[in-house]
């Protein structure tokens, strides 16, 4: 249902264009370099979005993911294929190369384009029904066969205090606003409380070498700031990121003083995501630091200490710091840490989570 | 108007759920609340003495400030019990 | 003036004020991020209309009543806020002798309203911004009672009328430094903003926002914006001193200075939204009892010393 007044289409056709961008492999700089256009809004949701964009190369693995992320668009709602190839049953895709600009093709795409996509994925239900019995009845209590829709989560122990309650495990996908391009994590989640971290897919991690320079870092400490709540000084950082990459002279001892102002240093937990890293230790408040510091580049690889592993970081964190702790990695670091494991075998404990079992019932 | 399935599938970034959001999992600020629970209780009994106060004098303030100062050392209970940490 | 002119009145306030408050949150985002003001004062009526001619999401399986009602109620609640501001010394809309301990309810009320919008859902990031928000949204509560119960004591009654009228010699915002900042965060929980969103956030992709779209989400967002009115309303009036001012003549300016009065708050409450970070839950958590509720406590000592012959 929406309202439909002419004059209220004629308001809306002015406002900036709501885009949810799903982020493939070098591009997340390319998609902050546009959302700094005031035309365009990144937004978090593909709720809000009135474009879905799909910027860089999406890896196969994931493309299920994109089929889910552009079907969460309300209609009506379009695609636009910046630097990635389009699936191929779709019929006159919109693609763009990703040295292009965006901005005008995203504008023209909304307002001139009125026919909405259909869904990419087909119209099932998340569990077909199915029983135990040969004509798809019976089932004891609660735990034979798949209820229709979803079943409830089943209890497990929680880490901090012993308690028995519920326990889901959520694989939280790659297209997300801050997180790192292409990571996939299976987290068995107690609420908030992340119980155990495993890695899906790792990020599509940097193909060119790249070595963090002052703008890549800045970008970094951009994706952190966000999280912080502290949105527009996190556009000014990737103002200033801009300006760096195109060459011209930036100060950011300002930056710096305007962070610490805001509180950011004092917000994150002294000891948050501490692991040692280059050869040295850091934890997320001396990585951000580092990040809107002046210096140069240190040299990456002197040390052949192993990298510390982000499912082992992230156990028993709540999910704010969680995402946190996600975040204060760069993208070159997390691709040494975020190596994809196998899923855990269920060994000869009877206690299994009895939702897991459902689930593999279902697949 | 009844949306797609895909369409109303909750959004995990591309991720799956396989259970209902809707589960059992701790209020980890429960303690927390039965504290706030305590402040409020103390909280209604300020409404009445915040009006009778500057006829009652000084001597009204410390009444209350025994009542204020009783229930902050629960809070400082709770601080050491780590009532405040999210448990 | 009767009831309908003021309910009218009232409306228009909320829907010019959460205009004015879309407006200052354009130019505080522009000044912190160092960039040129786009399309200022017709930007948010667009942005709202973009929200108002998109479609309605539904999820799998939703409480559907609440998921309805919950923006309604926000909504409501915001409306009672301004209504229980006195716009001339004459009175307010709704006056009645304990208008404290109605704002109070407002409060409570408020954290019943995100948590239904987040809960009714049935999906993960909408629940998981409600619960956090239960957990800051309670404690900050007691803090603004107690600053608020603080300058009750010199007015002797719970009643905004008398509270303004006790500011005559001098405002509160003077007289008891402690209270407007401690209200200030106050007003950043009730409106889920900056330090204090832990409902609507980035770290959720919009939590209890984030499954929403359409006009259910504009009046969501509408609510938000009116909230922010409603309590500025309030600290104006019981710390600005709301209608009072110099009169122009025999003119009553009593309105005219409480809307001067409610800006000057929004912007502050703006401003600090754009420019403080936000903290994992358990550490807000520690600070709100630890630091801040100890301050409001003192705050109100000081008052009732003040206060006291």
């Amino acid at each position: 249902m929406a309202i439909a007044w002419p004059w209220l289409d004629r308001l809306a056709a002015r406002a900036p264009v709501a885009i949810f961008v799903a982020v493939g492999r070098d591009a997340i700089e390319r998609v902050e370099d546009l959302s700094l256009d005031a035309r365009i809004a990144w937004v978090a949701s593909p709720r809000h979005a009135d474009v879905l964009l799909v910027a860089g190369r999406v890896r196969s693995e994931d493309a299920p993911a994109l089929r889910a992320v552009h079907d969460q668009i309300p209609a009506p709602r379009k695609t636009l294929w910046w630097g990635s190839t389009p699936f191929q049953e779709l019929v006159l895709p919109m693609v763009l190369p990703l040295a292009d600009e965006a901005s005008l093709p995203i504008l023209s795409l909304h307002t001139r384009v009125s026919n909405s996509e259909p869904d990419w994925l087909p119209d099932v239900p998340p569990n077909p029904w199915r029983g135990l019995g040969p004509n798809g009845q019976g089932g004891k209590d609660m735990m034979g066969g798949v209820p229709y829709g979803r079943p409830m989560a089943m209890t497990d122990d929680d880490s901090r205090d012993g308690l028995q309650l519920d326990q889901t495990t959520v694989q939280i996908g790659p297209f997300l606003q801050t997180w790192p391009a292409g990571l996939v994590l299976e987290l068995a989640l107690q609420g908030d409380v992340v119980q155990h971290a495993r890695v899906v897919h790792s990020p599509c991690g940097p193909t060119k070498g790249l070595r963090e320079g002052v703008s890549s870092r800045l970008r970094s400490a951009a994706r952190l700031l966000r999280l912080l709540e502290l949105g527009s000084l996190a556009e000014r950082c990737l103002r200033v990121a801009a300006a760096h990459d195109r060459c011209q002279p930036v100060e950011l001892a300002a930056l710096r003083a305007a962070v610490r102002r805001s509180g950011a240093f004092a917000a994150l937990p002294a000891g948050l995501g501490a692991c040692r890293l280059d050869g040295a230790p850091s934890d997320i408040r001396s990585r951000l630091l580092a990040w809107l510091g002046n210096d140069a580049d240190p040299s990456k690889d002197a040390t052949t200490e192993p990298k510390p592993k982000l499912s082992g970081l992230l156990t028993g964190l709540e999910w704010n710091e969680a995402w946190l702790v996600i975040s204060s990695f760069t993208p070159q670091q997390l691709h040494g840490m975020a190596v994809p494991e196998k899923a855990p075998v269920k060994g000869d404990d009877n206690t299994t989570n009895s939702a897991r079992s459902a689930m593999e019932h279902a697949h | 108007m009844v949306v797609s399935n895909p369409q109303a599938t909750p959004f995990l970034g591309g991720g799956s759920m396989p259970t209902h959001a809707w589960q059992r999992f701790h209020a980890r600020y429960y303690p927390m609340a039965l504290l706030f629970i305590a402040f409020e209780m103390e909280m209604m009994f300020m409404y009445p003495w915040a009006v009778v106060f500057v006829q009652e004098g000084i001597k009204a303030l410390a009444e209350m400030g025994m009542f204020l100062a009783i229930l902050s050392v629960g809070i400082v209970y709770a601080w050491r019990e780590g009532v405040f940490r999210w448990q | 003036m009767n009831a309908a002119t003021a309910v009218g009145a009232t409306l228009l306030l909320m829907l010019g004020g959460a205009w004015l408050v879309a407006v200052f949150d354009r130019i505080a985002a522009a000044l912190v991020a160092r960039r040129p003001v786009g399309s200022l004062w017709l930007g948010p009526l667009q942005s709202g209309a973009s929200l108002l001619v998109s479609r309605t999401n539904q999820t799998e399986h939703p409480d559907a009543l609440n998921w309805a009602l919950a923006p309604a109620l926000y909504l409501v609640l915001a409306f009672v806020g301004v209504a229980l501001v006195p716009f001339s010394t004459s009175g307010a809309l709704v006056d009645i002798p304990a208008g404290i301990v109605l704002w109070g309810a407002v409060e409570s009320l408020t954290v019943v309203a995100v948590f239904l919008h987040g809960w009714s859902a049935n999906a993960l990031f909408p629940l998981l911004g409600a619960y956090r928000y239960v957990a800051v949204g309670l404690p900050i509560m007691l803090v603004s009672m107690f600053v608020l119960i603080a300058a009750a004591l010199p007015a002797q009654s719970l009643a905004l009328g008398a509270i303004v009228q006790s500011q005559a010699g001098l405002w509160n915002v003077v007289r008891q430094p402690l209270g407007l900042p401690l209200f200030l965060l106050l007003g950043l929980s009730l409106t889920l903003r900056g330090p204090f969103n832990y409902a609507d956030s980035a770290d959720l992709a919009g939590g209890t926002d984030a499954e929403r779209s359409g006009p259910p989400r504009a009046v969501w967002q509408w609510a938000r914006l009116s909230m922010a009115v409603s309590f500025s309303a309030m600290a104006a009036t019981v710390f600005l001193g709301g209608p009072l001012g110099p009169a122009w003549g025999t003119a009553e300016l009593g309105p005219l200075w409480l809307t001067l009065k409610t800006a000057v708050v929004l912007a502050l409450l703006v401003a600090a939204s754009h420019l403080l970070a936000r903290m994992p839950p358990s550490r807000m958590l520690t600070l709100l009892w630890t630091v801040l509720l100890p301050l409001s406590f003192v705050g109100l000592v000081a008052a009732g010393i003040e206060a006291a012959p």
